[in-house]
């Protein structure tokens, strides 16, 4: 009952779980990568797969309004799948995509520090929210909004830069496009991790604030992903095939970095912050499925982090390989996941709420659970 | 019975932290600020097949006044050379705050962009760094102080970033400058700075301009730099002198910009000016307007003329036809020969304020 409550969080933390969730490793190194792929139409498969992971959301959200996945009343073996396949797919993501924001850190942020240093820093951070379960993950995201929008403000009031239209044309739809969406699946379809949390709605909020706050993040997210690639593009042109950091290097070109030097630290901030919060929500996946098979037990946090930090910092080791595996075939396992896992959920949501609606509900115990959890 | 407590859970937290922070304190690559040498402007250029760098940086000491310091070193590798410079400055260069890049012509025209990488790719300098070519070699305009007291490179970074939008001056930063090389042409223009002397007096004149495509290059005279900064910049200051009948007289620039459009199946580039221009010398009832903006549109369209047909002559695609058609989806682009073929089509619209 505990985990149960551990796992609880409202609807607004789910928004912005969701939103840091789709963002994080999306505005890094990825533009890069599909500009030097797909040229200046790159945009429209960042659009895409964005489309395709916001509908993916929507089914997360329906199940998550009904339970986490491990609640659902389904045989023990098919949560163990889940759990088993969602557990693979974390890892891979954890360490491939966290790999690229411990090499942003070290390299661009510090100069030339270990990566070492700086996976045991990130983990030991991440792994602390990620055992505290869901309710503190939304409450940290909850927290840290502010800071994101005043990143996000403060880039919105200073920027400046040649906005080069022309770098987007022709509009012409190509084969490349799918050769990007393919080659960078692993980039995308990071939504499980939000399976293992029950959504429940604010006592405070009506319903059409709640349609508010949804359009808002989706436009956000679509500013945030598509805006950013599209902005990308303008500014940098071809030459965004040899740009690393997009985030970065986009956000540092303002009115102001000529007077007090480089003003990107607003940006610099939230986005590691969102970083922390996905490897942290990574971390959090791998350590639920990982304690339904071996209990609610620190040293099964402790365990993951510890694995994730081997494969990081002796594994993985540098942006190349990390690269080289995420367009490995691994990816197509980590995409397929993602995707066949959410849509197993549902029907075992359907299942599970069938069966419930058929069996004759013991009053007395629902009460208590309803107190237990009101408490 | 209660089990006995080892380990108090604030005591353990509280370890956990210290061990991190005493493990970070050890992270010595981060060199403090103090240990930096922070350069301000830099120079690069090709002697004898070798790389030559030159930095230049402010010596700060408690005394008032400023004293600019240039170093240079030579090498294969700029990485290298790099490191040379810390040992001759004593400190680790850091150049992310350098303002503006000198870059010699023979860098630009027989290097293949291998340095230029290294800056832009490695991140080693600012996106908005200024990049300028020089007539002298770039040792010569880095290094001297001018008669203000103020280092030259350091000078002309600030003077150039004060400059976006003036007219006759094309700044670019090495961020525009990648932007460019990376278009169908391979085509970049930077300002040519020039060291010039009238008696005691120093200065640097920034009025001319280089264009290259990584093989070879043209130099624009300041008729044909106008030219080249009302076609690709917007403009929002400058003054443009005007002659006409028995008026003499100056207009302003409000604001300027200028469009090249290449339709589908055309071999017609049409470049449109829209200029918006205020008179401030003369009493505007005695200026006769439709003059006046006669005599300015024949002089920008002799200025955009000189600067095109210069780099045409070269064979350089200075206003980026190519990539035009590619967007315009006109495929002449695809023929190598495509600058010959294309006709340029100038219309001058202007707005007197």
């Amino acid at each position: 009952m505990q985990n149960k409550l551990n796992n609880k969080i409202y609807n607004e933390q789910f928004l912005l779980l969701a939103f840091i969730s789709l963002i994080t490793f999306k505005v890094v190194m990825l533009p890069q990568y599909l500009v030097k792929t797909a040229g200046s139409q790159s945009y429209m498969t960042m659009f895409f797969m964005i489309a395709i992971e916001i509908m993916m959301l929507c089914v997360v959200y329906g199940i998550t309004k009904n339970g986490s996945i491990l609640q659902l009343d389904i045989p023990k073996w098919v949560k163990g799948v889940f759990a088993i396949l969602v557990f693979a797919s974390s890892l891979i993501k954890s360490t491939i995509l966290g790999s690229e924001g411990v090499a942003y850190i070290s390299t661009s942020l510090y100069g030339s520090v270990s990566w070492s240093f700086v996976t045991l820093a990130l983990i030991i951070v991440s792994l602390y929210l990620a055992h505290k379960g869901g309710k503190v993950l939304g409450r940290t995201v909850q927290i840290f909004f502010w800071v994101l929008i005043f990143a996000l403000v403060f880039y919105g009031v200073f920027s400046n830069f040649n906005f080069e239209a022309i770098n987007l044309m022709p509009f012409k739809i190509s084969s490349d496009l799918a050769v990007a969406g393919d080659k960078f699946l692993m980039w995308f379809g990071d939504f499980t991790p939000l399976l293992f949390m029950s959504t429940s709605p604010s006592s405070n909020r009506k319903k059409s604030t709640m349609a508010i706050w949804i359009t808002f993040a989706v436009i956000a997210t679509l500013i945030c992903s598509v805006g950013l690639m599209i902005q990308f593009i303008c500014i940098f042109g071809a030459s965004g095939a040899v740009v690393g950091n997009a985030f970065l290097n986009v956000s540092s070109l303002n009115k102001i970095s000529f007077m007090i030097g480089s003003v990107d630290l607003p940006t610099v901030l939230s986005w590691l912050i969102m970083c922390v919060i996905k490897f942290a929500l990574l971390l959090y996946a791998m350590a639920e499925c990982a304690k339904f098979f071996f209990g609610n037990k620190i040293l099964v946090s402790l365990a993951c982090g510890i694995i994730v930090y081997a494969v990081i910092v002796y594994g993985i080791g540098n942006l190349k390989t990390s690269y080289n595996l995420a367009t490995s075939w691994l990816r197509y396992f980590a995409f397929l996941t993602e995707f066949l896992v959410t849509v197993a959920a549902y029907i075992a949501m359907r299942v599970s709420m069938n069966k419930k609606q058929k069996a004759p509900a013991p009053q007395a115990v629902n009460n208590q659970g309803e107190a237990y959890e009101k408490a | 019975m209660k089990k006995p407590k080892f380990i108090n859970k604030k005591w353990l937290v509280i370890l956990v932290i210290s061990l991190v922070l005493v493990t970070f304190s050890f992270l010595d690559e981060q060199k403090s600020i103090a240990a930096r040498t922070i350069v301000l402007a830099l120079s690069l250029d090709k002697v004898d097949d070798e790389y030559e760098v030159g930095i230049q940086v402010l010596k700060t000491d408690k005394s008032e006044k400023q004293e600019f310091l240039t170093y240079f070193s030579k090498g294969d590798n700029i990485s290298d050379i790099i490191e040379h410079l810390s040992y001759d400055t004593g400190s680790t260069v850091a150049l992310c705050h350098a303002t503006v890049l000198i870059i010699g012509q023979d860098v630009l025209n027989t290097d293949d962009n291998k340095a230029m990488n290294f800056f832009f790719e490695g991140e080693v300098l600012c996106n908005n760094t200024m990049v300028v070519t020089s007539e002298q070699s770039p040792r010569e305009v880095l290094s001297p102080t001018l008669s203000n007291g103020v280092g030259s490179g350091y000078f002309l970074g600030q003077v150039l970033h004060n400059m976006v939008g003036d007219f006759g001056i094309i700044p670019i930063t090495i961020k525009d400058f990648f932007q460019n090389k990376y278009r169908i042409g391979s085509c970049v223009y930077l300002p040519c700075v020039s060291l010039e002397k009238e008696g005691d007096t120093t200065f640097l004149d920034i009025t001319k301009s280089y264009v290259s495509d990584g093989k070879k290059g043209v130099m624009l005279s300041e008729k044909a730099t106008k030219g080249l900064s009302l076609v690709l910049n917007k403009i929002s200051n400058g003054t443009l002198p005007y002659q006409y009948e028995s008026s003499v007289g100056e207009l302003n620039f409000v604001k300027s910009a200028g469009d090249i459009k290449i339709e589908k199946d055309s071999d017609k580039a049409k470049l449109q000016i829209k200029a918006t221009l205020k008179d401030n010398t003369y009493v505007p009832d005695k200026v006769n307007e439709e003059l006046c903006k006669e005599y300015v549109s024949k002089e920008i369209i002799s200025y955009i003329e000189e600067c095109y047909n210069n780099c045409k002559d070269e064979g350089l695609d200075v206003f980026y036809l190519g990539q035009r058609c590619y967007a315009y989806e006109n495929e002449l682009y695809k023929d190598p020969f495509y600058l010959e073929k294309l006709q340029l089509e100038i219309d001058v619209k202007i707005n007197m304020k």
